[in-house]
């Protein structure tokens, strides 16, 4: 009735991967860190980073210099503008909807143009924000006040005729030089990729995935004091099967929750990944790593309790220490060596060679090789121990 | 008392009917060759020796069961027959194939039901037994029908379904003992499978090692209680501090410490006087006195008893309670070893 043992490895490991999951998913609290918890954080990241949660600027008045300056404003990226009545700008400044309110007149064009000054009442909310608004604000208005102020000068000057004036210092104005600012971080990575959502996002995703794999520590911990694992080696089922079998699970478990990510944060908040085969193959090494990490801890230690308190140590110090909560960018030069020792880091590279910089998998082997050695280690160092702790009498 | 012996490698007198019960277990009949041979084991943990020489064979069929006290090395001799704990030396061999920590070779025709139960609890009787029947290399389509008639025999069948952490613990120990014959083994190891079970589950469990003997399977069984040794055993052999100190049927072991009755009598009083007639009883072997009482040795305890109490009222004692033991397992083992099998 029984079959030889060794030619039937991978049912094996499909069975212990299953029971596995079945296992783990009868762990109500299981399903909320697998299923509810990756998608509160990325919620909570994509009001925190996406583009909605931008401060509202509110602009009362009409004409061209107040078209310009909201323009202006828009363009800088910083804040929202909502075009409004005074009396509406008024109540929503007041329930702080809107950080900073503008109301200007509606023939400050022409006040401007007359060789006039401008008067605009500017209403701050009680929010945090609302000073630091103010001063792109002013910037924006200022701004636009360049031009017609420089046409009443002239014409006030010249005698000239208006229009002529506004042509010509039109003319000007549009044959200045652009000033460009670049902002740099140490290291001359751009600041604003840097600190773009895509990289927060990879960082989360390896977080998450390899704080989630390592918590299954547990699984192959309950196996051995259980006496399950022990059992399972009297049968014609050898170490590494039983490591492959435990690990499966948790690679499935890995697997699935970066992918999961991948998707909710596509979706919801229009991440974009990259190449998809880089991706998926990363995803696959990465969840592998993790799931040896998870099995060379659940052999080292002795019950779940002490296993549950080390893996969150584990999860939480290797995935700050590879850049997954701070931007490797933000290192010292010590510190990124230093952050290498870490599969973390490691993977944080490659996704962002195929997310930033448009990446396919030839790009990122360096980098796949290293986790793959990772995990093969992990994997054996495991075995190893495994075999140990279940032999003795 | 030791209860009637079986004899060893019985063939088709019983066979039948535990076929039936036991529809997926082996009928061997031919009984040459032993199914194990262990030779000449020895494993040391720092300075215990805790298995030292220790040999044994089991023939098909045959119930063998290694009785000692707790740390007598059984747990480890069992561990390293079925490949769990590597030997400082010797060899196991089962169904003829040489057993062997590193190598899976041979596991099919071992069934292990340690001491300690080894089941998931989160998991049912049946999702247990499915898996283990993966373990073994079963087919989906065998494992279901052999998972059904291992169910029905421990009597689990109607609660396939629920999770063992629901099980009271005779039921665990079923399912334990289940989770082992599951594959059919050609031998079935059980290290001590009563420990801690109710009075009830226990006789369910001894009845259950008594019909797998007789269908054909080999039973090593390890115990620290004589009756069961006494009971299932076809043969015994008695370890005690890693080293098996005798060996056979419990008829061939009592012989070893003779066939006297033991006959002891709380007395008050003196008994200098009638302790020679006592002696002087025809059947009477030895008579001696121990703390408050005098234990007297004869062939026949009970039909000497009333002339050994009539020379110790004559002779002026007082009669207290009075205890008549025959020859056992227990006997045996405070001969051999010089102390009993519970310390």
């Amino acid at each position: 009735m029984t079959r030889n043992g060794r030619a039937h490895v991978a049912p094996k490991v499909w069975t212990m991967a299953r029971y596995n999951l079945v296992r783990m998913f009868r762990e109500r609290i299981n399903l909320f860190f697998v299923f509810i918890f990756p998608v509160l954080i990325i919620a909570v990241l994509g009001v925190q980073f996406g583009e909605d949660n931008a401060p509202e600027v509110g602009v009362a008045g009409t004409g061209e210099f107040v078209d310009d300056a909201a323009e202006r404003l828009e363009e800088t990226g910083s804040v929202e503008v909502r075009r409004t009545g005074v009396s509406e700008l008024e109540d929503l400044v007041a329930e702080d909807t809107v950080t900073v309110g503008v109301v200007a007149p509606d023939d400050a064009s022409q006040m401007l143009r007359d060789d006039g000054g401008v008067q605009l009442r500017m209403l701050l909310s009680s929010t945090d924000e609302a000073a630091q608004i103010e001063g792109v604000v002013t910037r924006a208005f200022e701004s636009a006040a360049v031009v017609p102020s420089v046409i009443g000068q002239l014409r006030a000057a010249s005698g000239a005729e208006s229009g002529e004036v506004a042509e010509v210092v039109g003319r000007t104005a549009e044959a200045l030089p652009d000033i460009e600012i670049e902002r740099v971080l140490p290291g001359g990575e751009d600041a604003e990729q840097s600190f773009g959502f895509e990289q927060i996002a990879a960082g989360m995703l390896l977080l998450m995935t390899f704080l989630n794999t390592l918590t299954g520590a547990a699984a192959l911990i309950q196996s051995r004091t259980y006496g399950v694992s022990r059992r399972m080696l009297a049968s014609p089922t050898s170490v590494w099967t039983i490591v492959l079998g435990e690990g499966a699970g948790r690679w499935f478990v890995g697997l699935f929750q970066a992918v999961y990510i991948i998707v909710v944060s596509a979706v919801l908040f229009g991440v974009e990944w990259g190449d998809l085969v880089s991706v998926i193959v990363l995803i696959t090494v990465f969840a592998l790593v993790a799931a040896g990490a998870a099995m060379l801890v659940g052999a080292l230690m002795h019950n779940d309790e002490q296993a549950a308190g080390v893996t969150v140590m584990i999860g939480l110090g290797l995935g700050a220490l590879g850049g997954t909560m701070l931007p490797l960018e933000l290192f010292s030069s010590t510190m990124r060596a230093v952050a290498h020792a870490t599969p973390h880091s490691w993977a944080l590279e490659a996704f962002t060679e195929v997310g930033r910089r448009g990446g396919t998998i030839v790009d990122i082997l360096p980098q796949l090789g290293v986790l793959l050695a990772f995990a093969v280690v992990f994997l054996g160092l495991a075995a190893w121990r495994l075999r140990v702790t279940l032999t003795r009498a | 008392m030791p209860c009637s012996v079986p004899s060893r490698g019985r063939t088709s007198g019983s066979d039948g009917r535990m076929a039936e019960r036991f529809p997926g277990t082996i009928i061997v009949s031919a009984v040459n060759d032993p199914l194990v041979e262990a030779a000449h084991l020895y494993k040391r943990f720092d300075k215990l020796q805790a298995v030292d020489d220790v040999s044994l064979s089991i023939d098909p069929g045959e119930t063998y069961g290694l009785l000692g006290p707790n740390g007598a090395g059984k747990t480890t001799a069992i561990s390293m027959i079925a490949g769990l704990l590597e030997p400082d030396s010797g060899t196991v061999t089962v169904a003829g194939t040489q057993i062997k920590p590193r190598s899976t070779q041979g596991r099919e025709a071992i069934g292990l039901v340690p001491q300690d139960l080894a089941i998931y609890p989160d998991l049912s009787a049946e999702e247990n037994l499915m898996f283990f029947a993966s373990l073994y290399g079963m087919s989906k389509r065998d494992a279901r029908a052999r998972a059904d008639e291992v169910l029905e025999v421990i009597g689990l069948a109607d609660r396939r379904k629920e999770r063992t952490s629901k099980y009271s613990g005779g039921m665990k120990r079923r399912l334990n003992i289940g989770i082992g014959l599951l594959h059919s083994p050609r031998l079935l190891i059980l290290d001590e499978p009563t420990v801690g079970v109710d009075p009830q589950s226990r006789n369910a469990i001894l009845e259950s090692v008594e019909a797998l003997s007789g269908g054909g399977m080999a039973v090593l069984y390890t115990t620290h209680y004589m009756e069961e040794a006494e009971r299932l055993c076809d043969r015994i052999g008695i370890i005690d501090s890693g080293r098996v100190v005798a060996e056979g049927t419990t008829e061939q072991l009592i012989s070893r410490v003779g066939e006297n009755d033991r006959v002891r009598i709380e007395v008050t009083g003196s008994v200098d006087a009638a302790i020679g007639h006592i002696r002087d009883i025809s059947g009477v072997v030895e008579a001696s006195t121990e703390d408050h009482a005098i234990v007297v040795m004869a062939d026949d305890g009970s039909r000497h008893l009333p002339a050994v109490i009539n020379h110790l009222v004559d002779g002026g004692a007082q009669v207290g309670s009075i205890e008549v033991t025959r020859p056992d397992l227990e006997a045996v083992f405070l001969h051999l070893t010089g102390k009993a099998l519970r310390e």
